[in-house]
């Protein structure tokens, strides 16, 4: 049966030529509507996303400014010295460190009272950025104080060496130191436990 | 400031248009290819169209990067066909479907019925060849892509293209020489 038959062998061009009828296929006329309607979803998603990337970004550098800012605004008051020349009725604004043996304690001029000093009732006041000076109030105001009345001329400095020399602080008679006696300690048995152990009486 | 804002709206508006046309001008230009390298997969015309939409949105997303022409075609042949594998490969429903239920109905006002046959025999020995020399026999029959330009599409240098059609052209014919025989009239 088979000899019966012809046996067709395709050259290359029939081959191309029957593979290209086999694809001369069109899309539908509504294809290209679909993908410009499919496309234009997509402009929408990508320009809503941009609209808020945008958004988040100066969001972001909004709060980078306003950091910065307020950085600066905080940095500002403890970097500055008020070196005021108070006027008599000024108060302390601090409460004097505690007095005692060892050497008095040094406090901090914190921003505030800085702050303070500066919203006084100060005639004149001079700010120098520098770094703070640890001393403690009660000094502070009583060199401020010193300062002024010799400027104001109410004082004269040479005569606080007079009275240093002419009175020298005394300072208080130290009590003698006695010697430490350290008893020898006896260690005595219990009466009731030497009983239970059946010491001798 | 404001003059500088708007014109910095102004010249990324007119960026934005530009793609916009660039992107139309490959759409229309490419829409055939695309679909046919969908359609050799399936046989299925809705099929094709699906995923060469989809094909179309993804270069969309992508169409900074490829908006030099050729490079576009090459990348939209590439995704259309691995699309369309991918999904054939997933949905067994249309693996089972028959290609002579599937008609392209102003084709069966001409075609013959010898003529679907051989359709039929013809797509079955495509389908059987491994998917490297399946992409380039089907390139080289879509709008009459020369070696060059199948290379261009694909990536590949023309002696790989060339080495490829001879071997897959080859098999098809051994196929369908079996396929393609008519009694003897003697």
């Amino acid at each position: 049966m088979d000899q019966d038959r012809t046996v067709h062998t395709l050259d290359d061009q029939a081959l191309g030529r029957e593979i290209e009828e086999a694809l001369a296929v069109d899309p539908s006329p509504e294809f290209l509507a679909r993908v410009r309607t499919r496309i234009g979803s997509e402009t929408m998603s990508l320009a809503r996303g941009r609209a808020w990337w945008l958004v988040g970004a100066g969001a972001l550098a909004i709060a980078v400014v306003a950091a910065v800012i307020v950085g600066r605004l905080e940095r500002e008051p403890a970097s500055e010295q008020v070196i005021a020349m108070p006027a008599v009725e000024s108060p302390p604004t601090a409460a004097p460190a505690k007095r005692s043996m060892s050497p008095p304690a040094r406090t901090v001029v914190t921003p505030e009272q800085a702050a303070g000093r500066r919203r006084g009732p100060v005639q004149l006041a001079a700010r120098i950025t520098e770094s703070e000076v640890l001393v403690a109030p009660g000094e502070a105001t009583a060199l401020r104080l010193l300062v002024a009345t010799i400027r104001e001329g109410r004082i004269d400095p040479s005569v606080l060496d007079r009275r240093a020399v002419a009175a020298p602080l005394e300072s208080a008679p130290l009590e003698p130191l006695d010697e430490i006696a350290i008893q020898p300690l006896a260690i005595e048995p219990l009466p009731r436990l030497a009983l239970l152990e059946g010491a001798p009486q | 400031m404001h003059e500088r804002a708007e014109r910095l709206a102004q010249s990324l508006l007119s960026v934005d248009e530009q793609l916009e046309r660039e992107f139309e001008a490959r759409l229309v230009e490419s829409s055939r290819l695309a679909f046919r390298v969908a359609f050799s997969v399936f046989r299925h015309r809705e099929d094709a169209e699906d995923v060469a939409q989809e094909a179309f949105g993804r270069a969309y997303r992508s169409f900074r990067k490829l908006r030099d022409r050729e490079r576009f075609r090459a990348w939209l042949v590439r995704m259309t066909w691995r699309l369309a594998i991918d999904r054939q490969r997933t949905d067994r429903r249309r693996a089972l479907r028959d290609l002579r239920a599937e008609v392209i109905p102003e084709q069966t006002v001409t075609e013959t019925v010898a003529a679907r046959e051989r359709a039929a025999q013809l797509w079955e020995a495509i389908d059987a060849l491994p998917e490297k020399f399946r992409l380039v026999i089907v390139l080289a029959g879509i709008e009459g892509h020369d070696v060059r330009e199948v290379g261009l599409l694909l990536g590949l240098p023309d002696g790989t293209v060339k080495s490829r059609l001879f071997l897959a052209r080859r098999r098809l014919k051994e196929r369908l020489k079996w396929t393609r025989t008519e009694p003897s009239t003697r």
